[in-house]
């Protein structure tokens, strides 16, 4: 299976794009290093949040003196605290973001890039852009199970290690299995005991166990989501002249093969199918609130993040 | 509605089998393609599994069923050649001249085009086409393909022939009769045929047969000069009428009337014939050799039509002598005439080809022929010539005998108060000749003559069906000038009456002949032919003239419309196809 070559990856082009997009969170939780992000710690930022009466041992240097002169009592100055969001990423390596995919007529198919490259290109999107505003990034590629790629960390100077990392990742054929588990995956990943941030599952959501049991388990995680879904055209809407006539479709995770004829009804059929899954996926992310970009992998990535990043921000 | 190359039973036919195929084929098990997807858990939801890896299945899909029949259907139909046509359908036999007279210029290969061109606007179904040359044969048969016909004809000539047209256009004028529908028979060439012809045919047919001449630019372009139209039109060999066993004479003829050169032969032994023609008598036949070569002189003349201008006989093989049987009561005369002859000899009356006897004495007989010497009073024949002893008739009698040139018969011969006469049966009875047997007594004594053993010979050699020229009168043959004088017509026993001489229908052989019309019947005598390569335009305008064009608007053609009807519902089966409806 190819991985992704580091040039690609590491597109000079491409770094540049992303300066503009930033990635804010409504509030981190506390206890996180001194960032851009707004906490929802007082402390010693710049940002004026709230006054409090001065308690024994408070900072002189917070007191109002203003208030203090005209009201004759002492306040001190409250500031947010800004720390950094740990982003975690969750890039999909199972075999079905790895299928070879053609188009065109049959016997002149020209292979697509897999949809995990351009997963892998939006993770580096996302740790690029919070890297640059101080934030840790952890990536947690996964299939059947999660492993750990990068431990969160912080610093615009690790892009390249990053982008290092993320080039050489692909299905491990020693690893646990190139099937999805979402479902297992997250919970270990919740097994991490991470501090809460930013999970960003980057994944076509073709799991076996359906979108019921994904989106189940996606609602219990305690961190914010963005749901990054690689998407193909063709996979709502297969092309007529590849899937036409009588065909034996394999399943590229689990080997299993359908047989079939391709009807009129069978394709709205299974249209159906399909919408009923992208059905669940939104209306899990409206519930939840939570972000949730349906990345076309065979258009450019920046454009498509920029949708998300509306202003230039993302708010997660 | 008609079909050109299939009949309604083939065509239903091969439908059946098509739909047959197809349906086996779609009950037969698929190989499916196998693509590797990302996933196939929306297919699973969608999809009940197909059966695969079966010998046979549901059937699938019938739509693309009825598509594909539909399609093949369409396709078969405009195979058979379906044919929708205005008139009924007639069978239509075209006739392309072949003969001698089609060589001349580029007749003929204007007469092929033409003929391609007119096949090529005929239904095939019910269309043939015939080559006229020596002998008819079919180029392109009912239903065959027009593209055979370059082939076919590829090396085809006008071949050294008489037209052959006549005949065919008379049998196929009796196969008219069968035709519910008719026939049209169209005479591509320059035939001439006259308008007593072309009625007669007509009324054999029972009207049914329909004559046309499809037009040809070369009749009128390549007019034919007279002073080249010359041919051997005669060239015959008969047992000499002198009676030498050895030698024979030769009828020659030509169109123009010229003597022709034989090959060999000093010009000056040529003879002219009385009425026309020559005659080469007493020819040996060890001189003539392998064959016999008599040339109209047309070589020196380079614009001349050859094709006729020479013709050849082979020498006539060993002759079979005769078997004579002589009744008791003969005259011993008859015993030493036969002895001398070496083509006869005298054999038992159960052996015998020719018995000469009386009345009595030939009554049992079984020999084939007979020469009855009977008293005049007994006298049993159809026809009869007698004379008496006034003016030259008995003269004549020996010069219509061809013994004149031997033997001359004075005028003034002492003949008083009686006569005597020659007569024959009609044909188809045992051939019979009755004798006056005064003649071989006094005062005629016609055996003392020295012609005798000549005039034993010569009956005997006619009876026996070995003379080509028999000097008598008698049926089926042409009747000696010198009888003319003697009745003007003779009389059948089924009372027709025939002009005495150079009438009409004289059949050439003795027989029996079904008489259509008199000038279906050929003015032949022994050896003589009519003209080939002459070409003769009396007649030739008897017949109505039709083009291609005319015979073309009979019906029209449904294939392109049903190919593109075809083409059209595979546009559509592919649209479905594409835009997913249709497996």
């Amino acid at each position: 299976m190819p991985t992704l070559a580091f040039e690609e990856l590491f597109d000079p082009h491409f770094m540049e794009s992303l300066h503009q997009l930033r990635l804010i969170a409504g509030r981190v939780p506390m206890g996180g290093r001194f960032a851009e992000q707004r906490s929802k710690a007082m402390g010693h930022g710049i940002e004026f949040r709230d006054f409090r009466p001065y308690s024994p041992g408070d900072d002189l240097r917070a007191v109002d003196w203003n208030i203090y002169r005209r009201l004759g009592r002492v306040f001190l100055r409250l500031f947010e605290e800004m720390e950094d969001l740990p982003v975690y990423l969750m890039p999909d390596l199972s075999a079905s973001a790895y299928t070879p995919e053609a188009t065109g007529p049959p016997g002149s198919e020209t292979p697509l890039a897999p949809r995990a490259h351009s997963g892998l290109r939006a993770a580096m999107a996302l740790a690029t852009i919070a890297l640059g505003q101080h934030d840790s990034v952890g990536v947690f590629p996964f299939s059947n199970d999660v492993r750990v790629a990068i431990r969160p960390q912080s610093g615009a100077g690790r892009t390249m290690t990053f982008a290092k990392v993320l080039s050489g990742l692909g299905p491990d054929p020693e690893g646990p299995g190139t099937t999805t588990d979402i479902v297992r995956s997250l919970r270990k990943f919740t097994g991490m005991n991470l501090r809460s941030g930013l999970l960003v599952i980057i994944s076509d959501f073709f799991d076996p166990a359906g979108i019921e049991a994904v989106t189940r388990a996606l609602g219990r995680t305690r961190h914010k989501l963005l749901l990054v879904q690689l998407v193909r055209k063709g996979d709502r809407d297969p092309d007529p002249i590849r899937m036409a006539g009588d065909l034996r479709l394999v399943d590229s995770e689990t080997g299993e093969a359908q047989n079939l004829s391709i009807t009129a009804d069978l394709l709205n059929r299974y249209r159906e199918a399909y919408d009923a899954f992208e059905l669940g996926l939104t209306a899990f992310a409206t519930r939840r609130q939570c972000g949730l970009l349906q990345l076309d992998v065979d258009e450019p990535i920046v454009d498509q993040l920029a949708t998300l990043f509306e202003g230039g921000r993302y708010e997660a | 509605m008609s079909l050109e190359f299939l009949s309604p039973f083939g065509f239903a036919a091969g439908l059946l089998g098509l739909a047959g195929g197809l349906y086996l084929l779609h009950r037969l098990r698929v190989r499916h393609r196998e693509i590797i997807v990302p996933t196939t858990l929306f297919w699973k939801q969608a999809v009940e599994e197909s059966l695969a890896r079966k010998l046979t299945a549901r059937f699938r899909h019938p739509r693309a069923y009825a598509f594909v029949l539909a399609i093949l259907a369409l396709l078969l139909f405009a195979l058979a050649g379906p044919l929708t046509q205005n008139k009924e359908a007639r069978d239509y036999v075209v006739l392309l001249d072949g003969s001698a007279s089609a060589a001349r210029g580029d007749r003929f290969e204007s007469a092929l085009r033409l003929a391609a061109e007119v096949v090529s606007v005929l239904p095939s179904s019910n269309r043939s086409l015939l080559f006229m040359g020596a002998v008819p044969r079919t180029l392109l048969g009912p239903t065959e393909a027009n593209l055979l016909l370059e082939e076919r004809t590829a090396n085809l000539q006008p071949e050294a022939s008489p037209e052959t047209i006549t005949s065919e256009l008379l049998r196929i004028a009796r196969d008219a009769r069968n035709r519910p529908n008719g026939v049209t028979a169209l005479i591509v060439g320059a035939t001439p045929l006259s308008a007593e012809l072309v009625l007669a045919l007509e009324q054999t047919s029972d009207a049914k047969l329909e004559i046309l001449r499809v037009q040809t630019n070369a009749d009128t372009e390549n007019p034919q000069s007279p002073a080249e139209d010359d041919a051997m039109v005669a060239l015959g060999m008969a047992p000499a009428a002198s009676g030498d066993w050895s030698s024979v004479d030769v009828f020659l003829a030509t169109a123009s009337g010229k003597p022709p050169t034989v090959a060999g032969i000093d010009p000056s032994l040529l003879s002219a014939a009385p009425d026309s023609g020559y005659w080469l008598r007493d020819l040996p036949v060890a001189r003539i050799g392998e064959a016999l070569t008599a040339s109209a002189g047309l070589e020196a003349q380079p614009e001349a039509l050859t094709l006729d201008d020479s013709a050849s006989l082979r020498a006539p093989a060993e002759r079979a002598a005769i078997g004579v049987w002589l009744g008791p009561n003969t005259p011993s005369d008859f015993t030493e005439a036969v002895e001398a002859d070496p083509g006869l000899f005298l054999t038992s009356a159960a052996e015998a080809t020719v018995a000469i006897g009386s009345p009595e004495e030939l009554a049992s007989s079984t020999a084939r022929a007979l020469w009855n010497l009977a008293d005049r009073a007994d006298l049993d024949a159809s026809f009869e010539a007698s004379t008496t002893r006034q003016g030259s008739s008995f003269q004549s009698i020996f010069t219509s005998l061809h013994l004149g040139e031997i033997e001359r018969v004075s005028d003034t011969l002492d003949v008083t108060n009686d006569s005597v006469s020659f007569g024959a049966r009609q044909p188809g009875s045992t051939p019979q000749l009755w004798t006056d047997r005064a003649l071989f007594a006094p005062p005629f004594e016609l055996v003392e003559s020295q012609s005798f053993p000549l005039l034993v010979g010569l009956t005997a050699r006619w009876l026996a069906g070995t003379q080509a020229v028999p000097p008598f009168a008698i049926a089926g043959h042409a009747v000696p000038g010198p009888f003319r004088q003697a009745k003007d017509t003779l009389v059948t026993e089924a009372g027709s009456i025939f002009g005495a001489v150079g009438a009409a229908a004289i059949p050439p052989v003795a027989g029996d002949y079904e008489t259509l019309h008199a000038s279906l019947l050929s003015p032949i005598t022994s050896g003589v032919a009519p003209a080939a390569g002459l070409l003769s335009t009396a007649g030739t305008m008897a017949l109505t003239i039709t083009t291609p064009a005319d015979l073309s608007s009979g019906g029209s053609d449904w294939n392109v419309p049903l190919l593109l009807l075809a083409l059209l519902m595979l546009l559509g089966e592919w649209y479905l196809f594409r835009s997913g409806r249709m497996p």
